[in-house]
């Protein structure tokens, strides 16, 4: 018993608990599998492969199915069915084709196919992130071990709570999430290597144990300033380490620093990737900041970015205002006659307690066309007449998704069509910049 | 006016029209049928001839098949008329051609990068990420669709990588149908594609049949076409619905180890908004690549320098037209294909209505010219504005040329065709000179040539008035002060392009060299008296301490450099000032130069909303009878029971408040309308007061039908105002 255990742990360090439990329920011949079997936990704790190794090890047969590639709940009936199929027929002919179409239809063909003796496992991995959810899914596929003695149903879910499978209390297994210690041990486990090794050169001793060091130093370093947001678990973690590790090594392969001078190098990896692209890492974007040593010609080009054009601007601005505001404040704004009769209400304006949040922060609410309108006009520094190039414009805010309808009137540019602006506070703010309009003092607030 | 009549009788007229009424005739009728159409397309010899209606000059002879009428007062001659047809067509293409040549290169670098982006994408480098390419395509979405197809065409046929599959906004229902279109899009036959048609079928027909938005059926494909990728592209990633694409995006990489997907997404505002709309999980699926696409400023430019600028394009755009195509482009449109659109609109109605532009044909040779010409061309000839300044010059150097270029007609041909060869001199020129100093700019103050695009530029340098400006003078003043390094490279850069400056700049350029090595020699770079010291003292007294320093501590070689620089700078001047010239000194520039405003603004912004409020509120400024207080003396003809009821109705709606109560409305109708009878009691069986209410009515019904008004579910019997006046 202790060869496979072992073996297991060697391969999965700190999960000795899980694999221990997994190996209690399905790995003794003597005692029958429970029926289903739920494991749970956050993205990346080892669910999935865990499962996978354990079951592999203790040659069970078992059929895999990832319902985060199924599209709707038919589908993973029929790759449910079709797994258990090709485990059990080896990739025999079948006459006809069978496409189970509900839970119990499901559990009628596998009744059929599925002989009387020996364990067979389905695992159903995210089976609570499947796109088509029926209510009565879920604890009719967890019944389905009920019906069939020697099959096993493993359910893999991110929270599991005694409502997900409307049974009392299914055996569950918990993986928690990793900490520091856990997650650099685990990556630890394959480090990247310092040089370039040729086939020739023999792989040394020393030299794995440079780059051991060297990566879990790596590893540790990275999780403690990015573990909080952009390198949240083990994936993460990795994928960070993975894309930071050439710039980090290449002093080192230039014969600049020794491999033991860790904290000269991770400071200059600090300052020199790290300053310009933690944004980057922080916002998850797909593409990073490029680390421009050569700053060749980007100043000379301020502006690279796409230009809306001038009216469109103001059209945005007009509709960021329109949400914005509320409609009766709209003469004291933006009338150019009542500029005395502002300053006169505003001195006795009564404090307003009532509502204490600001508008900015409560979203924008739907205003009409024609308000927009008037107030494009009224911003403009000199009139304009609405021409169809106007309502052009309108209409490629709107495909842009820069400004949108929300009700349902049959013509776009009805004049009593509800629209909303759908940009936040900076980006409006930067494009009425451009044309040199102030929107903040033309903001309620 | 008066004189631009001759010639533009037709644009003429579309000036002072204010509606064109569309009479159809029996004859245009018939002729609408596509069967004749195409007869009459078929048939060879200089095509059917055809009467044609207009709408001054009703029985217009002449214009042929192409529907050009017969100018100059019906003195033209068909084969003039004709002439003008067919160098139409010649100019346009040709200049039509350059510009697509120049558009298909627009896009060639996107293209090319993100061709090497799918061509290299692999799970080796991003591992199991989704490869995804984010294109910047800007705002202008008529052009993303162009962009796409030429992605498509380029990764599927050019390159053969694989298939693509083109995803917009309208496929974005539900996550099943995207999926259906991309199967559909992968596994179709195309061609261009090496495909094994019959494994696919025979293989299909062993698989198990699948349903059919399962991916499984693109591994399937895969199978069968080892090496391919499958690109899922999304044109419009704004409107596509955020909670589809990502469902789509965490589809796509759960397939990723069977599938090589490769994720495309064009990207119209920017990154940001991009960012904010997709959960951080889907986000992290990704890693890819940006890549831009040229920037509209600079492809207008090339299309620009391309199709007005060149020396091959006959006929220039003048100053007043080139303004509102470029304003209408900065103000609204920002797209090259709606400028040259315009640019095509410009020929069409130089060629359609001015009768001299038939000269433009015949530039080449002057026999031809000759024959053209007729009489009447002559004797519009002698009526442009441009011929008196340019007789008057004559009399004063040669009175017998003068005599001769009004009497006799073979005089004023001859003349014709080297004036022609003048325009075309000076246009040439012209680009020249832009060109020497785009350069000059760029070298010596990148910046503002960066802002200020060339086409901007174009219409102040044709009146004359650039070398007065700011921007020109600044750039004359800078070229002083910039370093001796700069200044070899600009004379060298300059000299390089064709002008009658190259030589003396080249000269100056080797000289430069000489006093530069020279002074190296001795450890230090060459100075001139220009190059302001960099102190950063304020009081002019230590300034001018610092200057003297400055010049006690010149040398030989630097006193020469500044002479050099000097008189190198003043040849430019004088050679922009010499180029610069007002277009309008020229004789004939009206032929080589379209300047004619108003058809542009009348056809491109075509102003819907405020000629319905203006027939309605101003009646008599369409009808133009008197009862309507048609004069146009008093602003604001004001209500009169005159006018159409419905104008009348409209004038009383813009003075309600926003809820209008049907019945006020109906009573001030009354008022109006009957004037002095209104204040009798109110007969049930009076006769007119029926129809007048039957005319309310009807008025009422046709302002809503105008999205005017609604009636409100607040209140009984009354409107809400919809639409304000002038907005």
């Amino acid at each position: 018993m202790t060869g496979p255990l072992e073996s297991l742990n060697a391969r999965f360090p700190c999960r000795e608990r899980q694999i221990d439990g997994l190996a209690a329920l399905l790995g003794q011949d003597d005692i029958p599998a429970p029926p289903v079997l739920v494991l749970y936990g956050t993205e990346a704790t080892g669910k999935s492969t865990i499962v996978k190794a354990v079951l592999e090890e203790f040659e069970i047969p078992y059929a895999y199915v990832s319902c985060k590639e199924c599209i709707t709940a038919r589908h993973v009936f029929e790759k449910a069915y079709t797994s258990c199929d090709a485990l059990i027929s080896n990739g025999e002919e079948k006459g006809r084709q069978i496409r189970p179409d509900s839970v119990n239809a499901l559990a009628g063909q596998l009744q059929k196919l599925i002989p009387s003796s020996g364990k067979i496992v389905l695992v159903l991995d995210a089976i609570d992130k499947q796109r088509e959810v029926t209510p009565t899914m879920l604890s009719g596929l967890a019944r389905i071990g009920e019906v069939i003695r020697n099959l096993t149903v493993i359910m893999i879910v991110t929270v599991s709570s005694t409502r997900l499978l409307n049974i009392s209390e299914p055996p569950s297994i918990y993986f928690p999430a990793y900490n520091k210690e856990e997650c650099v041990k685990i990556l630890s486990l394959n480090p990247k290597s310092i040089f370039e090794v040729d086939e020739e050169d023999e792989y040394s001793e020393e030299m794995e144990q440079e780059d051991r060091w060297l990566w879990a130093q790596c590893c540790s370093a990275v999780w403690d300033i990015m573990g909080k947001y952009a390198a949240r678990n083990l994936n993460a973690l990795k994928d960070v380490v993975d894309e930071l590790w050439p710039s980090l090594i290449q002093p080192i392969v230039d014969n600049e620093y020794g491999t033991r001078d860790f904290p000269k190098l991770f400071n200059r990896l600090k300052n020199e990737k790290l300053r310009n692209s933690e944004e980057s890492y922080v916002s998850m974007q797909i593409t990073r900041a490029p680390v421009d040593t050569a700053t060749d010609a980007t100043p000379l080009v301020p502006n690279r970015a796409h230009d809306l054009p001038y009216f469109s601007k103001y059209l945005l601005c007009a509709a960021y205002l329109a949400s914005f505001n509320t409609a009766r404040y709209d003469a004291r704004y933006f009338s150019k006659l009542a500029e005395g009769l502002s300053k006169r209400k505003r001195g006795r304006k009564k404090k307003n307690t009532s509502r204490q949040l600001n508008r900015k922060h409560l979203g924008p609410r739907p205003f009409q066309l024609e308000r927009m309108m008037a107030i494009f006009q009224s911003i403009l520094p000199s009139s304009v007449l609405s021409s169809v190039d106007i309502g052009s414009q309108i209409a490629t805010l709107n495909s842009l998704r820069l400004i949108r309808k929300v009700s349902n009137v049959a013509s776009a540019t009805d004049a009593s069509s509800k629209w909303r602006v759908n940009v936040g506070y900076e980006y409006v703010k930067v494009v009425g910049r451009s044309v040199k309009f102030d929107l903040e003092t033309h903001l309620e607030e | 006016m008066d004189d631009d009549s001759v010639l533009n009788d037709d644009s003429g007229s579309l000036e002072h029209q204010a509606c064109y009424i569309y009479t159809p005739t029996s004859e245009a009728l018939s002729l609408s049928t596509p069967k004749k159409r195409r007869a009459a397309s078929s048939s060879r010899t200089p095509r059917s001839k055809r009467e044609k209606t207009d709408s001054n000059n009703c029985e217009t002879i002449g214009a042929l098949g192409h529907g050009f009428p017969t100018l100059l007062r019906d003195l033209e001659g068909e084969d003039a008329v004709n002439a003008r047809f067919e160098t139409f067509h010649r100019l346009w293409k040709d200049v039509e051609r350059r510009t697509d040549d120049v558009l298909a290169q627009v896009n060639d670098e996107t293209l090319q990068s993100v061709s090497s982006f799918v061509s290299k994408a692999s799970q080796d480098i991003y591992g199991e990420k989704l490869p995804t390419g984010l294109i910047l395509t800007g705002p202008n979405i008529a052009a993303h669709g162009v962009l796409f197809e030429q992605i498509e065409s380029r990764i599927q046929s050019v390159d053969k990588r694989g298939r693509v599959a083109i995803l917009t906004s309208k496929d974005s229902s539900n996550l099943k149908n995207v999926l259906k279109k991309i199967i559909r899009c992968v596994t179709e036959i195309h061609d261009g594609f090496v495909d094994e048609d019959d494994i696919v079928e025979a293989k299909s027909g062993k698989n198990p049949s699948r349903y059919n938005y399962d991916p499984e059926i693109i591994h399937d494909w895969c199978s069968t076409h080892p090496g391919a990728k499958v690109v899922v592209a999304v044109q419009d990633t704004e409107a596509f619905d955020p909670a589809v694409l990502v469902e789509l995006i965490s589809i796509l990489h759960q397939y990723l180890p069977k599938i090589p997907f490769i994720l495309l997404l064009g990207i119209a505002t920017s990154e940001d908004i991009f960012y904010e709309k997709l959960p951080h999980s889907t986000i992290r699926l990704l890693r890819g690549d940006r890549f831009d696409v040229q920037r509209f400023e600079e492809s207008m430019e090339q299309v620009f320098e391309e199709a007005v600028l060149s020396s091959q394009s006959v006929l220039k755009l003048g100053p007043r037209v080139a303004d509102v195509i470029f304003e209408r482009q900065k103000d609204h449109t920002r797209s090259v294909s709606s400028f040259v659109m315009a640019l095509k609109y410009a020929y069409m109605s130089h060629f359609y209505a001015n009768a001299l532009s038939v000269i433009l044909g015949s530039i080449d040779s002057e026999e031809s010219l000759n024959t053209i010409l007729s009489d009447a061309h002559c004797e519009a000839i002698r009526n442009l504005p441009s011929f008196k300044p340019f007789v008057e010059t004559k009399i004063l150097g040669f009175p017998w040329r003068a005599r001769e270029l009004l009497t006799s007609n073979k005089a004023l041909k001859s003349a014709v065709f080297t004036a022609s060869k003048e325009c075309q001199r000076y246009s040439t020129n012209l680009a020249e000179a832009i060109n020497l100093f785009r350069k000059l700019q760029s070298i010596v103050s990148p910046q503002q040539a960066n802002e200020i695009p060339t086409y901007e530029l174009y219409s102040r340098i044709l009146w004359g008035e650039f070398t007065t400006r700011p921007a020109f003078r600044d750039a004359m003043l800078t070229t002083k002060k910039i370093s001796s390094e700069k200044f070899l490279t600009l004379l060298t850069t300059l000299s390089e392009l064709p002008s009658e400056l190259s030589e003396k700049l080249s000269i100056a350029a080797d000289k430069v060299q000489e006093l530069q090595s020279e002074k190296a020699a001795k450890g230090s770079s060459l100075v001139s008296e220009f190059v302001l010291p960099d102190s950063h003292r304020t009081t002019v007294k230590s300034g001018r301490v610092r200057l003297d320093e400055q010049k006690s501590k010149m040398t030989s070689q630097d006193t020469e450099y500044q002479k050099l620089v000097t008189s190198t700078v003043q040849d430019l001047e004088t050679y922009f000032k010499n180029k610069f010239k007002p277009y309008t000194n020229i004789f004939l520039h009206e032929i080589f130069f379209y300047d004619l405003k108003s058809p542009h603004s009348q056809v491109f912004a075509a102003k819907p909303r405020p000629s319905v409020e203006r027939a309605l509120s101003r009646p008599g400024d369409y009808l133009g009878c008197e009862c309507c207080g048609g004069g146009n003396d008093d602003d604001g003809a004001g209500i009169g029971g005159s006018q159409p009821y419905s104008a009348v109705l409209y004038q009383l709606y813009l003075e309600s408040p926003a809820l209008i109560g049907v019945y006020d409305l109906w009573s001030a109708f009354r008022m109006v309308c009957l004037g002095d009878k209104a204040d009798q009691e109110a007969d049930d069986d009076d006769e007119e007061e029926k129809e007048l209410q039957a005319q309310f009515y009807r008025a009422l019904a046709e302002l809503r039908y105008l999205g005017f008004v609604k009636y409100s579910k607040k209140k009984t019997d009354h409107l809400v105002k919809l639409a304000w006046k002038g907005l």
